[in-house]
């Protein structure tokens, strides 16, 4: 976990406390990379489809849930986090896909 | 087209209620939005919607965690546009779209008793059936073969009851 924190700060230049970041999830070989993100409210999740085929974003999580629809292979797509909480991101194509994200304030 | 000729043969197939299989078999819940429990809000940006969901009560009761889902249980996808900021959806205080008034479909699926038996096995989801009908009830598409990318999507989620959210929120409801 330690490793992607650092990588997401690095990706998103975020020096400064306070500051949104953008956190990068792959999508290669259907498995979400990190499967697991700890984020703040007002970072952004930009899954980038590095996979050879489809994929469609999902969040079924009450109070969180969000479909971003079909997305081909080299398409990103982003997920603005709005509000705290945890949930699921799962894939409408591929079932056994899942990422697990934790907001805080 | 393989996939679709069976369907359509289906169509012509009975059910054990006496029912052809396919839409119309299937009654528009009339008054659903008073009656029936909001279980799920989806924003969707892609097409600037907003989907709420609902499920009859009784099958919400009677619903258990990890289990197939009852049957008699019906679930609504209910589809509006949303207000728009621009050209981008407006968000609420917590990055949430608003939905307008309007509702521009009403998709249904419905779980009987024997529904399923009228499907070819590499298409049949348990024994639930699908419908689209319009804000007022009126069945949108009454053939079966327009139904093909209902069936074939929610294969994915066979081991929910062919559900993508409503067996999810009664799983989360009992953590």
């Amino acid at each position: 976990m330690r490793r992607y924190l650092v990588s997401v700060v690095l990706l998103a230049g975020w020096p400064f406390a306070g500051q949104a970041a953008e956190i990068a999830v792959n999508m290669a070989a259907a498995d979400y990379r990190p499967a697991t993100v700890e984020a703040r409210v007002g970072d952004r999740l930009v899954f980038v489809n590095d996979d050879a085929q489809d994929h469609n974003v999902f969040v079924p999580t009450a109070g969180h849930a969000v479909d971003l629809g079909k997305q081909a292979p080299g398409a990103r797509a982003e997920l603005p986090l709005g509000k705290a909480g945890a949930f699921e991101v799962e894939c409408v194509i591929h079932p056994d896909m899942h990422l697990a994200v934790k907001v805080v304030q | 087209m393989r996939r679709l000729l069976p369907l359509a043969l289906a169509g012509l197939l009975m059910s054990a209620s006496g029912a052809a299989a396919g839409p119309e078999r299937i009654t528009f819940p009339a008054g659903y939005q008073d009656g029936f429990l909001r279980y799920l809000d989806v924003d969707r940006p892609d097409r600037k919607i907003k989907r709420i969901f609902y499920v009859n009560p009784e099958a919400l009761t009677a619903a258990e965690a990890g289990a197939p889902l009852p049957y008699g249980t019906v679930l609504i996808m209910e589809d509006h546009p949303v207000e728009l900021d621009g050209e981008a959806p407006r968000r609420d205080a917590e990055g949430r779209f608003v939905a307008m008034p309007e509702v521009t479909n009403v998709f249904v699926m419905e779980k009987q008793p024997g529904w399923g038996a009228a499907y070819p096995a590499d298409m049949r989801n348990g024994d639930w059936d699908y419908a689209w009908f319009d804000a007022a009830g009126t069945l949108k598409h009454s053939d079966p073969e327009r139904y093909a990318g209902c069936f074939n999507c929610h294969q994915s989620r066979a081991g929910r009851d062919f559900t993508f959210t409503f067996f999810k929120y009664v799983e989360d409801l009992k953590r």
